[in-house]
């Protein structure tokens, strides 16, 4: 169903309420660096503001597709240095155990993230994080289904493979 | 989806900092980035720069300097202070085997039994607004027949009368003529305080229980109501579309919205213009809140006290004067034996945990009011004329 986002500034921060997370995370594991990704977010929230956008298919696939294209911009114009990034998953749980557990894993995750190939990233972060469906997903990504779904479970094997047991249930 | 998807999943992002959010409203668009090289040179020089500055900040100085970091007031005055305020503090404890509530002096001393109920948990104590009565849960009944009731009493422990089957978490309206609760989500007992389902509302007056007109509500704990009746704000774990925040929900309508505050357990200021809140497991954060905007948020966050790993920080309350937060302070659980049973949920035991008290105007100043370890948690202050 086709939508039109009316561009106050109510709306504007109900956008960004609902989706800047998730859009920082992309945009971070796209740059490999936060800073560089907030001020992608700043630019497109900006812009969005500025200038009204119709015809949108999904606010979230929308926002996605113009940090990607924000991001890509900002790689092309200049090369940018794999950077120590601020920790990329919060911690937040309802208990110490589980937010102990969660952010061990948080870091671990974090840290194969960033070595994985960038395009198997891209594919996992919006698959996961970004929740959205494989057809979803290869549109923001700009490639065909298959390719994406390739990408992604390649993504998935390398983290697999280097996250180790973190894919096994507990005891 | 394979359980590396799910624990993936579980992972939440990071949140967005609200400075983002601002430099956005600003409406310019971000500043160029220098290269990459140029930024690192310039890096070095302000690190050099910042050695340098130490070197002379770090000298002897001629005047003594306040600490940056660490408590900015003393525990033994704060101690002193509470010996002259007249509101009590009423908490759960198991000093005996047997969960009880239990009221003391601000300061922790003349602690006095409640309930002496053998048979029965007495759990989460919450006193009416002008300290006559309080609220509580009971555990009552053995093994399957357990469960976890709603009663009211007098301040005094005296008069207990059941307000509703299978409930808790519950809180007063402003003029205390109205009990709020949260109903128990499944028949057989759980520890988990958010396994609840719906909001319901007792009128004292009447007797008469009727249920918030949302009735997706779910997975809520820690409830609380404005002081102009018009909203509740609670913790929500893993329900209506949320994973786990503290969630501003309307009294009388469907709105649910996120006050995006990290950590769990608010409690709302006297005045309802702050909320207080476990900030993670080590910190009590404060926040100024503003209903009047749309959405509601919090803003001017920060914390009044840091603990560090393993001494943990739970269930603030705030004073009836709004100068001082009670909470629960005590060791990260360690071991298996409590698997899925947490020393912050109600009736759980909680090894070395005791009360404590700070000075909400004086970051980190904070002194223990009880001592003995014995689970004493879940503080509630007790308005005294």
């Amino acid at each position: 169903m086709e939508q039109t986002l009316l561009m106050d500034s109510v709306l504007i921060e109900q956008l960004w309420r609902r989706h800047a997370d998730r859009l920082l995370l992309y945009a971070t594991t796209v740059l490999s660096d936060r800073g560089a990704a907030e001020d992608v977010l700043q630019n497109v929230f900006v812009r969005l503001m500025a200038s009204p956008s119709e015809g949108l298919d999904s606010e979230a696939g929308y926002l996605f597709r113009a940090v990607r294209n924000e991001a890509l911009n900002v790689i092309r114009s200049r090369r940018l240095a794999t950077r120590a990034v601020s920790p990329l998953f919060d911690e937040v749980a309802l208990d110490p155990r589980t937010s102990a557990e969660l952010a061990e894993r948080g870091r671990q995750v974090e840290k194969v993230l960033l070595r994985i190939s960038a395009e198997e990233r891209e594919a996992v972060v919006l698959k996961i994080w970004g929740d959205f469906s494989i057809p979803e997903a290869a549109v923001i990504a700009g490639i065909s289904e298959k390719t994406f779904e390739h990408r992604y479970y390649r993504g998935l094997a390398a983290l697999r493979e280097k996250l180790g047991d973190l894919d096994h249930d507990e005891p | 989806m394979t359980n590396l998807e799910d624990s993936l999943a579980e992972l939440r992002p990071a949140r967005a900092p609200e400075a983002l959010w601002r430099r956005i409203q600003t409406g310019k668009l971000a500043d160029r980035r220098w290269p990459s090289l140029r930024r690192d040179a310039l890096s070095i020089a302000a690190a050099l720069l910042l050695v340098v500055a130490l070197y002379f900040i770090l000298l002897p100085s001629p005047e003594p300097v306040p600490a940056a970091l660490g408590p900015q007031g003393s525990p033994e005055e704060l101690l002193r202070e509470l010996k002259a305020v007249r509101h009590k503090i009423v908490i759960e404890s198991n000093r005996d085997g047997n969960w009880d509530l239990w009221v003391m002096n601000a300061d922790g001393s003349n602690p006095v039994n409640l309930t002496k109920t053998p048979d029965i948990d007495e759990l989460y104590p919450k006193v009416s607004p002008d300290g006559t009565k309080i609220c509580f849960c009971a555990d009552e009944g053995k093994g399957e027949e357990k469960v976890r009731n709603l009663y009211l009493m007098d301040a005094d422990g005296g008069k207990r009368t059941k307000v509703a089957d299978n409930s808790r978490e519950p809180c007063w309206s402003a003029d205390g003529t109205k009990i709020a609760f949260l109903h128990g989500e499944f028949d057989k007992f759980s520890y988990s305080d958010f396994a609840t389902r719906g909001i319901f509302i007792y009128d004292l007056a009447s007797g008469q229980i009727r249920q918030h007109p949302n009735k997706k509500i779910e997975h809520l704990y820690t409830l609380n109501w404005t002081p102009d009746g018009k909203w509740f704000v609670a913790t929500v774990h893993g329900g209506m579309g949320f994973k786990h925040g503290i969630l501003a929900l309307e009294a009388e309508g469907d709105g649910v919205f996120d006050l995006n505050l990290g950590g769990c357990r608010p409690d709302l200021s006297p005045d309802g213009r702050q909320v207080a809140w476990g900030h993670g497991d080590y910190a009590i954060g404060v926040a100024d809140l503003d209903f009047s905007s749309n959405p509601p948020r919090a803003t001017n966050v920060h914390n009044v006290v840091e603990s560090k790993d393993p001494m943990e920080t739970y269930h603030v309350d705030w004073s009836p004067d709004g100068k001082y937060v009670a909470f629960s302070y005590g060791p990260k659980h360690q071991g298996k034996n409590l698997r899925g049973l947490l020393p912050e949920f109600p009736g759980v035991e909680a090894p070395g945990w005791n009360t404590a008290v700070a000075d909400v105007s004086k970051k980190n100043t904070f002194v223990q009011v009880t001592n003995d370890g014995k689970s004493c948690k879940e503080p509630d202050w007790m308005f005294v004329k």
